[in-house]
């Protein structure tokens, strides 16, 4: 499998945009798990609901650095509302293509522009109550990338079940029980479902697919 | 020129190891397996080869086979093993939690279609097996212990003939599996025949051709698969030998003995000043891996806390030199590796890991190129990651 970064991704690996920390930010947000590698820490300073400034740490790789770098400069000067609509096939996009099994990592920096606004509107008092149910659960599972196709799992058609009740969560999925992947898939699905609110437990089960 | 680290995984071949295999493409392009001129003197060329390989491990020529691939040689080991155990059993293997993926995929895959009961046997803080769990592990099903006698990631070397003596005691009916494939070139005395029943190892990463790999197997054990058909020339490998590639292992072999101990002093001198002057250089570093005489004399492996292993990988890619990490962001699978895990079992470490492998024809200018640019490359990375301390912010 080739992973070969355009040089674009490079630049901004080199020399990435943003890069650093805001003391006193008015809303903040840490992403990522140590068991999936990466992780990215957004800082905003927000006057009138437009981010005036935004900067970011990273812990990753290059592919990381580079769309942390690209998603801060699109939600720089944006208003809260135009941020939390940035996709990160837009970032991609941007970026003039990443290989496919590093799309999570524009997945990550998305996610993380997003916690810390949530961050604000949650400090704000403006978040409105949100109730754990299969849809919540289904809008996370569109943040969880299947790495070889670059494509999220719910799209793909992978997820074949979400029931939730009492806190408990159940997802089942549907991959081959040697696909390579399955481990990363499951760990990144219990990364994203536990941040939602009221999540007790989280049950990750693989129905297989058509393999023995 | 660039400055390649990355032995352990592939070397260039030697020019004179080309010269030696040319012709047996161009002049002498013959299959071994017939009585003739022409299949005779290609069955010569194995045969030289095979000499070659049965006088390091102290073997005889005709149990040496040569496999395409190391992948190949390590398949072959095991599953020709479970190939001739007894029909509607459920062999046991033991191997350890830090084998190379040629060892480690194909038990687990083994493992999971029901085939085999698997121990992975813990290792501690040096990547030593526990040789009491080892004892222990040992049962009346046991049928294999397969193993590296050098660790591919950090470059421990295992107590070889103290295991073997410990199997044998507890089931001398158990058969002995050991990859040389990183100890070749490395260690002193690879005379381990009489302590092994089957022996595999690789040469390309000692100068030596990319598709060949050698497979002893002792008299009398019994392999049988997994590959089967076109069995004339050897029941044990398939197929019609690669003559120029065995012709070239056998040459690379000849050239990396010329001379062992001093290559191995200067690797030993090299891997030392790395390690000591990296750490005098970068604050935090941490080796992964035993220090002075357990550890192979072409392996460095360290962790810059706080910073990724894939973004030092392409930063000093860019400044033409070549390593390998650990990190789950530079394995296609997306899992940190797993012998650093099984080591220490911190996550940030195994991301963090880069290694660094040479051998006799790595140059001090090589480290001084690496020496030159580290200190930078991690303090620039540290300033930009969240888990830095302050202190790296300045």
């Amino acid at each position: 499998m080739s992973i070969k970064y355009n040089p674009k991704v490079i630049e901004h690996f080199k020399n990435p945009h943003n890069q650093g920390v805001i003391e006193n930010p008015d809303a903040e947000a840490l992403v990522g798990s140590p068991a999936c590698g990466d992780q990215i820490a957004i800082y905003l300073k927000i006057n009138n609901d437009v981010i005036e400034d935004i900067k970011f740490e990273s812990y990753g790789c290059a592919s990381n650095i580079a769309t942390a770098s690209i998603v801060t400069d699109l939600a720089k000067g944006k208003t809260l509302e135009e941020a939390l609509s940035i996709k990160w096939t837009e970032a991609v996009q941007e970026l003039g293509g990443l290989p496919p099994v590093k799309y999570h990592c524009s997945v990550l920096a998305v996610d993380g522009l997003r916690a810390a606004i949530k961050d604000y509107l949650r400090k704000t008092g403006r978040l409105p109550e949100e109730e754990l149910s299969p849809d919540l659960v289904r809008e996370e599972l569109y943040h969880v990338i299947y790495p070889p196709q670059g494509l999220d799992i719910v799209s793909l058609k992978r997820v074949k079940y979400i029931g939730v009740e009492d806190g408990k969560v159940r997802i089942e999925i549907s991959f081959t029980h040697d696909d390579p992947y399955l481990q990363e898939i499951i760990d990144e699905i219990k990364e994203k479902v536990s941040d939602l609110p009221g999540v007790k437990d989280i049950e990750v089960v693989n129905q297989g697919r058509g393999d023995y | 020129m660039r400055a390649y680290f990355d032995h352990c995984r592939s070397t260039y071949v030697d020019k004179r190891v080309i010269d030696e295999m040319m012709p047996w493409w161009t002049e002498k392009y013959w299959a071994p397996s017939s009585f003739t001129y022409t299949g005779t003197t290609a069955a010569e060329a194995i045969e030289n080869s095979q000499m070659a390989y049965a006088k390091l491990f102290g073997g005889k020529p005709d149990e040496v086979h040569f496999a395409p691939s190391h992948a190949v040689a390590n398949n072959i080991a095991i599953q020709g093993v479970l190939g001739n155990a007894q029909e509607g059993t459920v062999p046991h293997v033991i191997t350890t939690s830090i084998e190379h993926g040629t060892t480690m995929d194909l038990v687990k895959q083994l493992e999971k279609l029901g085939k085999i009961r698997v121990t992975y046997l813990p290792v501690d803080k040096n990547g030593l097996v526990d040789l009491d769990a080892l004892q222990k592990s040992i049962d009346k099903d046991t049928v294999l212990v397969s193993m590296a006698a050098v660790n591919y990631m950090v470059g421990t070397i295992q107590p070889v003939k103290e295991i073997s003596k410990i199997i044998r005691e507890k089931n001398p009916e158990v058969l002995i599996h050991y990859d040389l494939t990183w100890a070749l070139g490395r260690l002193p005395d690879l005379a381990l025949a009489s302590y092994a029943d089957i022996i595999t190892a690789s040469i390309e990463r000692i100068h030596g051709p990319k598709g060949v790999t050698a497979l002893w197997v002792k008299k009398g054990v019994g392999v049988k698969g997994p590959i089967y058909g076109s069995q004339a020339y050897s029941r044990i490998v398939p197929g019609t030998p690669d003559v120029p590639s065995i012709v070239g292992a056998g040459k690379a072999l000849q050239l990396m003995q010329e001379g062992l101990e001093e290559k191995i002093e200067h690797m030993k001198q090299l891997r030392d000043r790395l390690i000591r002057e990296t750490m005098a250089l970068v604050p935090e570093t941490l080796l992964n891996g035993p220090e002075g005489d357990l550890r192979s004399p072409s392996n460095v492996c360290l962790t810059f806390r706080y910073v990724e292993g894939e973004s030092v990988e392409m930063y000093l890619d860019m400044e033409d030199i070549t390593v390998d990490t650990g990190s789950a962001c530079a394995n296609p699978f997306l899992e940190a590796n797993h012998v650093i895990l099984a080591m220490y079992g911190d996550y940030e470490r195994a991301h963090g890991a880069i290694r660094m492998t040479f051998t006799w024809t790595t140059t001090d200018e090589e480290v001084d190129k690496f020496l030159e640019v580290i200190p930078g490359i991690v303090a620039k990375l540290r300033k930009i990651s969240p888990l830095a301390p302050k202190v790296y912010k300045e």
